[in-house]
């Protein structure tokens, strides 16, 4: 008789990509693994699934993660050919032009949240002032000088300017697999999932594995990728498409060599407009990742490769691009019964702004530090869980698309098409019209925590030049404030600017001296 | 400061003052020492943890002042303390492994000129005064290899800790002085018995005591600089 009060002992993760060993590592670390009395953690991983791994942009989230599953920050940056990253350069999509150009940096504008300097920006911009991200804050600054966002006498984690990682997915989750198995605890099994024996209620009740037999388990992650071995093939969740709204499906990955060993590596990724999609830039410490995404409605694959070489340059002529198709949408659910999925098999979007292992490390710490009991209050975690992601993905999608319904463009169908107002959803027309006349504040963001709040909208109305009218009188009250926080930008720009190391220099000390953890 | 190799050669007719003129070390704000100088620098100064500003990594140092470029024990010339660093003794000889003998020189140095005893005999052969520095240079460096072992292994134990010092003057204002580290008595503390007895074994557990307790002497560096500035101090806080 199954008892729904016995305590869930047994977590079984199904892939070994990044969201695999992400998922493994925070859950054991978390739960004491690695002790007899702890939870019991197993990576089950298939021997002939080759990982997808382009996923190489972070967000600063990162470095809480790796600090809470107890990686030295050196290690990573060591192992993992990985580079700082202080947010995206958004190069050509409001108009085309050479100029067209604007930075979303990773850190919030100075005094956010007590004073929100939009308004008072619009003002001195309309007099000639500095771009909105330049005037708000210093980081898009170290990123146009190729500067790192902290010093070799910055501690392990701690940040001058707010940072994330560009890295190696493949060797991130070979660090992954190593720490976890090895000092966390996580069992580590290589073999195919053949068949899944379902208990009475419909929760998954074991794994039959090809050549190890019946694994069975109390919790199970699906961490398999597209393939969505348990939530999609086994429980039947649908899939719920929104290439109505983003259109691309399609990319194309290069991996850059760089000119010489001291080429400077950017401090940020480069997403570069095309006529059907658009290039991401990636600076590892050893190359370059690059890519097309782009929509197969609008272009061919042929014309997307000229168009990816020809941002390469000649570079790219020993080189082959590697394809991959792609859909985007996620599962209507995340998590039913006794099965929740992470990573690819929750769903996937454009990696525009590197949300793919963001929304990995959130449903982790979800997962992580609530871990259900038992199976009698599993239902409501998994309500809340769904709950919480529905609105995470539904907000990501909107925050992606606002990128091209701001554009001016009018010269391919793709552009033309992206700001057909069929394909907006109803939220973000509602709110685009309210931003007309007040700038995103907090108000219009009441969820707790927000995965893209009114900053990161600031940043990409303002560098996309969205049409504004403010209401001038509302900004007189705090207009002292403002000033001082636009003065207290430019000092720590100018302190930075002369401080901080070029982002090579820092890397170069790192694989020499290490950070220190104080 | 022009560091160039020490040239029997070129240098043949060089001398060095005899007289203890410490005006190099005015502008010293804190001296990097070894090892084995800790319980003897802890008489006169705190002892702390400094990062290097080129990698990153933390040395033993003795501190000298409250703020950049100020060394408040040297008055008129003159060091005001029972012990001296041996960074500051060794002064105007440096380490050069590429040179000669093995020294290099500082050679906009005051001390170095046509007076005192010569650096080289007649034979251009190092004089005793030049055997002497290459000596207390090579004991020197032999004590920072010990220091740098010192430090690794209490960072490694995450028993460092940032300190968090205020000035605060009797005007009422204050300001902060960053970069400095030092034990975590309650990390110490918390050490289990093999923990202990492995510091113990490597002599790395008595430093830290001294460390710690060195920290009184902010009140030395509080008392001076108030008998040598017009901007007195009221305390000096370290958290």
């Amino acid at each position: 008789m199954f008892d729904s009060s016995r305590p869930i002992r047994r977590v079984i993760i199904v892939g070994g990509g990044s969201a695999g060993w992400i998922c493994a590592a925070r859950i054991a670390a978390q739960n004491a693994a690695n002790s007899p009395d702890g939870l019991k953690v197993v990576l089950i991983e298939s021997s002939n699934v080759p990982t997808i791994g382009v996923g190489e942009g972070t967000w600063p989230t990162m470095r809480a993660t790796l600090r809470k599953i107890g990686l030295s920050e050196t290690d990573f940056l060591r192992r993992c050919d990985a580079a700082f990253k202080q947010g995206g350069k958004f190069v050509g999509w409001t108009d085309g032009t050479s100029a067209d150009a604007y930075y979303h940096p990773l850190n919030a504008p100075q005094g956010a949240p007590q004073i929100n300097l939009s308004g008072h920006w619009a003002q001195m911009h309309a007099d000639g002032g500095s771009e909105f991200a330049d005037a708000v804050d210093f980081q898009a600054a170290l990123c146009e000088a190729g500067l790192a966002p902290k010093a070799i006498t910055t501690p392990e984690y701690a940040a001058v300017a707010n940072y994330a990682y560009h890295l190696d997915a493949g060797k991130f989750a070979q660090l992954l697999q190593e720490h976890a198995v090895t000092r966390l605890g996580v069992e580590h099994v290589i073999d195919d999932v053949v068949d899944v024996r379902r208990a009475d209620n419909g929760d998954i009740a074991a794994l039959q594995l090809k050549q190890q037999g019946e694994v069975v388990g109390d919790f199970f992650v699906d961490c398999t990728g597209f393939a969505a071995i348990l939530i999609g093939r086994t429980l039947n969740v649908p899939f719920r498409d929104c290439s109505d709204i983003l259109f691309a499906d399609r990319a194309l990955a290069m991996q850059v060599p760089y000119p010489a060993p001291d080429a400077p590596i950017a401090c940020h990724t480069i997403v570069t407009a095309q006529d059907s999609g658009w290039v991401w830039d990636i600076g590892l410490q050893s190359r370059r990742g690059v890519g097309h995404v782009y929509s197969s409605r609008h272009t061919t694959d042929d014309a997307a490769e000229l168009a990816l070489r020809r941002y390469i340059g000649p570079a790219a002529d020993q080189l082959e691009a590697r394809r991959i198709k792609i859909r985007a949408g996620h599962r209507e659910t995340f998590w039913r019964n006794n099965c929740v999925a992470i990573g690819l098999s929750a769903g996937f979007l454009e990696p525009l702004e590197a949300s793919a292992l963001m929304l990995i490390e959130a449903a982790t710490d979800f997962i992580a530090e609530r871990m259900p009991a038992n199976r009698a209050v599993m239902d409501t975690a998994a309500a809340q869980f769904n709950r919480a992601f529905t609105h995470h993905w539904d907000r990501i999608i909107e925050f992606l698309k606002l990128h091209y319904v701001l554009t001016k463009r009018t010269d391919t169908q793709f552009w033309r098409d992206n700001c057909d107002p069929a394909s907006i959803p109803d939220d973000l027309q509602e709110c685009l019209k309210l931003w007309r006349y007040q700038p995103p504040s907090p108000q219009d963001f009441p969820h707790q925590p927000e995965v893209f709040s009114w900053p990161s909208y600031q940043y990409v109305l303002h560098g996309m030049r969205f049409e504004t009218e403010y209401t001038q009188s509302a900004l007189m009250a705090d207009s002292e404030t403002a000033r001082r926080w636009f003065a207290v930008a430019a000092n720590l720009r100018d302190r930075t600017l002369s401080e901080l190391p070029k982002h090579r220099d820092l890397l170069n000390r790192v694989r020499e001296f290490g950070l220190q953890p104080v | 400061m022009t560091i160039i190799a020490l040239d029997p050669a070129r240098h043949a007719q060089l001398r060095i003052a005899p007289a203890p003129d410490m005006a190099h070390a005015a502008r010293l704000g804190h001296a990097v020492i070894g090892l084995a100088e800790a319980g003897l620098a802890a008489a006169d100064y705190p002892l702390v943890l400094i990062k290097d500003g080129q990698t990153g990594r933390f040395h033993l140092a003795a501190l000298l002042g409250l703020g950049a470029g100020r060394n408040l024990f040297v008055m008129n010339g003159l060091w005001h303390a029972t012990y001296l660093p041996e960074t500051v003794l060794r002064y105007p000889f440096f380490r050069d492994e590429a040179a000669p003998l093995g020294l290099a020189i500082d050679d906009d140095s005051a001390l170095l000129g046509n007076h005192g005893e010569p650096l080289f005999n007649i034979q251009q052969m190092p004089a005793a005064v030049t055997l002497a520095m290459a000596e207390r240079i090579d004991k020197m460096m032999r004590d920072r290899t010990a220091m740098t072992a010192f430090v690794d292994d209490i960072v490694a134990r995450q028993l460092v800790r940032a300190l968090r010092i205020d000035l605060v003057y009797q005007d009422g204002g204050s300001s902060e002085i960053g970069g400095l580290y030092g034990i975590d008595p309650f990390a110490l503390a918390a050490l289990d018995g093999d923990a202990l007895a492995q510091l113990n074994q490597r002599g790395h557990l008595a430093p830290m005591s001294v460390m710690i307790a060195s920290l009184n002497q902010l009140n030395r560096l509080e008392q001076l600089h108030n008998a040598q500035t017009d901007r007195p101090l009221a305390q000096v806080v370290c958290q």
